[in-house]
């Protein structure tokens, strides 16, 4: 009975990672990290560089250059702390990386009709394809010649962000985690990837992790939650005020409580 | 084949040699004379069937190219893996004419082939570009000469190399300007690509200019696929292998670009089915 209970409350969450510690073969990285999302829910994590913050969505998606020491990674009922990344991607989850990389001769378009074909729930015809992603072009202002270029080949960092959100809209996850989507954007751009956003939101029910150094991203959003990281471990959870008392006083208080309780 | 002068034919002309009986030995010479201001797109298809003993295809290509003329001589090769595969190819070519080489080498368990162009009349310009993927038991001894002896004639060769369980590439360019080509310039660019450990690739230019005012530059490069782009690729849904077959797809992508639609969708499919490792 009593297990069922808990199972119960379990499957309101997405994401619950629990007593997670991570960190490449020779180095640490993350320390006894606990963190749920509910569907359709909006998190913010924020932290100073350095902090782990990177590495704990590379953790959430599978990036086997990191290895999990202890702990768990559950998503939508499922345990997939073993699964690989492309294991994850076609369960639900959707990584933006703060540096995507560039891929030689193989063009966005057929890239984007590839890796929906995929995926059952998303397979459609070529012509309802390609409305669709003029659709999500013109939206977040995508010129449709970037389609035929290779991807994210000598695209510039904004732009690389903006064929990020591209994959987000297409292949509505359901748990999305933006590394710094906002970064390297300029005023016009921020407000369309933050439109897109609330697309995502909208349209798909999508829960979001934001890591963000930048409030400006947060405006359009309604945040349920935010977590703090300092030194790759979570430090604090709060509501959305936390984010404006983080942008008036910056990290300064976390890092002394964590120093403190580190000496006790 | 012979194109008559000022002919121009609209599409490409396809010819295919397959190799049918055991421990047989093939000799075919093909001899292209294409007129002044004609224009002919050739494309030359090699397949066999595996048999218990090695074959031996020993081809020769002698191609005249005259002047005002233009020249496409395209090959797709995917020989069975224990075919000695020992070509000789060779182009003259005119003033003001073009010759362009394109050549994909899959197959075969030693290849030795190394197309020659003459570039005789002022003008005239050579461009090769090729692709060679050297699996398990392969040995693929490769590359490109172009002899520039017309003024303000032009050589741009463009290669691509990729190995895989312990194949061996060897990619081997000679370019050489003569004492009356004035103002010629070459440019020879050779990438490379591993895909473990154990494989092998290497890069041999050769260079003789006898002409002061002539330029020669080479370039080799080689790389493999890193983590983060097959981080990248998994992370949207495909699986490992679909994502190191999309990277050397992409690699291979400059070469398959140059070939008419179905052979450049052949040629993908050659790197699939090579990328799986199912063609023995
Ligand atoms: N693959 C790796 N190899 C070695 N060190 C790593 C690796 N990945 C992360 N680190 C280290 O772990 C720490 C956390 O890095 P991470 O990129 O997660 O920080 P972050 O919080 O995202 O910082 P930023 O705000 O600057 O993006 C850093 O000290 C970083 O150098
Ligand atoms: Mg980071």
């Amino acid at each position: 009975m009593r297990d069922m209970l808990e199972r119960g409350t379990m499957s309101d969450q997405l994401l619950t990672i629990s007593g997670l510690s991570a960190g490449t073969e020779d180095k640490p990285i993350l320390h006894d990290i606990s963190l749920s999302v509910g569907a359709g829910e909006t998190h913010v994590l924020m932290g100073p560089n350095g902090a782990g913050k990177s590495t704990l969505g590379h953790v959430i998606m599978g990036d086997p250059i990191y290895q999990v020491s202890s702990g768990s990674i559950t998503f939508d009922g499922a345990d997939v702390t073993e699964l690989g990344p492309d294991k994850r991607s076609l369960a639900g989850i959707f990584l933006s990386y703060q540096a995507p990389v560039e891929v030689p001769g193989v063009p966005l378009y057929s890239f984007l009709r590839t890796i929906c074909q995929m995926r059952p729930e998303l397979k459609t015809t070529a012509r309802k394809f390609r409305t669709r992603v003029g659709e999500i072009a013109e939206q977040l202002d995508i010129n449709q010649n970037f389609l035929t270029r290779e991807l994210n080949v000598g695209f510039s960092g904004g732009e690389k962000k903006k064929i990020e959100m591209m994959q987000l809209l297409l292949l509505r996850p359901k748990l999305a985690i933006l590394d710094e989507t906002d970064s390297g954007l300029d005023v016009d751009a921020l407000s369309i990837v933050s439109r897109g956003i609330e697309a995502y939101r909208q349209e798909c029910d999508g829960a979001l992790l934001m890591i963000t150094h930048n409030t400006r991203i947060l405006e359009r959003l309604t945040v349920d939650r935010t977590h703090v990281m300092v030194r790759g471990n979570l430090v604090a959870e709060g509501p959305a005020s936390l984010i404006d008392d983080i942008d008036a006083h910056g990290f300064a208080r976390f890092e002394e409580a964590l120093a403190q309780k580190a000496e006790a | 084949m012979y194109v008559p002068e000022g002919v121009t034919l609209p599409y490409p002309l396809q010819s295919y040699f397959r190799l049918n009986a055991q421990g047989a030995g093939q000799f075919e010479h093909t001899l292209i004379i294409v007129e002044p201001g004609a224009d002919l797109h050739f494309i030359e298809g090699c397949s066999a069937p595996k048999y218990y003993e090695a074959n031996l295809h020993a081809g020769a290509v002698e191609l005249f190219v005259k002047d005002h003329a233009k020249l496409r001589y395209s090959t797709i090769e995917n020989w069975s893996k224990n075919m000695f595969n020992l070509n000789t190819k060779r182009a003259t070519v005119g003033a003001d004419s073009i010759m362009e080489w394109v050549s994909g080498s899959f197959g075969s368990h030693v290849s030795y082939l190394y197309p020659t162009t003459y570039l005789q009349g002022a003008h005239s310009s050579c461009e090769f570009t090729g692709i060679t993927f050297a699996g398990a038991t392969q040995d693929l001894d490769t590359g490109c000469k172009v002899i520039l002896n017309g003024a303000d004639t032009t050589a741009s060769v463009d290669t691509k190399s990729i190995s895989k369980d312990g194949g061996i590439n060897t990619f081997r360019s000679s370019i050489i300007v003569g004492r009356h080509a004035d103002r010629a310039r070459a440019t020879v660019s050779c990438a490379s690509l591993m895909l473990d450990d154990i494989s092998r690739s290497d890069t041999i230019p050769a260079m003789d200019v006898r002409n002061g005012s002539a330029s020669v530059g080479h370039e080799a490069t080689i790389g493999r696929i890193s983590d983060d782009t097959i981080l990248y690729l998994m992370s949207r849904g495909c699986s490992e292998s679909e994502a190191r077959t999309m990277v050397v797809n992409g690699f291979a992508d400059p070469v398959s670009k140059e070939l008419p639609m179905e052979y450049a969708i052949e040629m993908n499919n050659l790197i699939k089915l090579e990328m799986e490792g199912a063609i023995g």
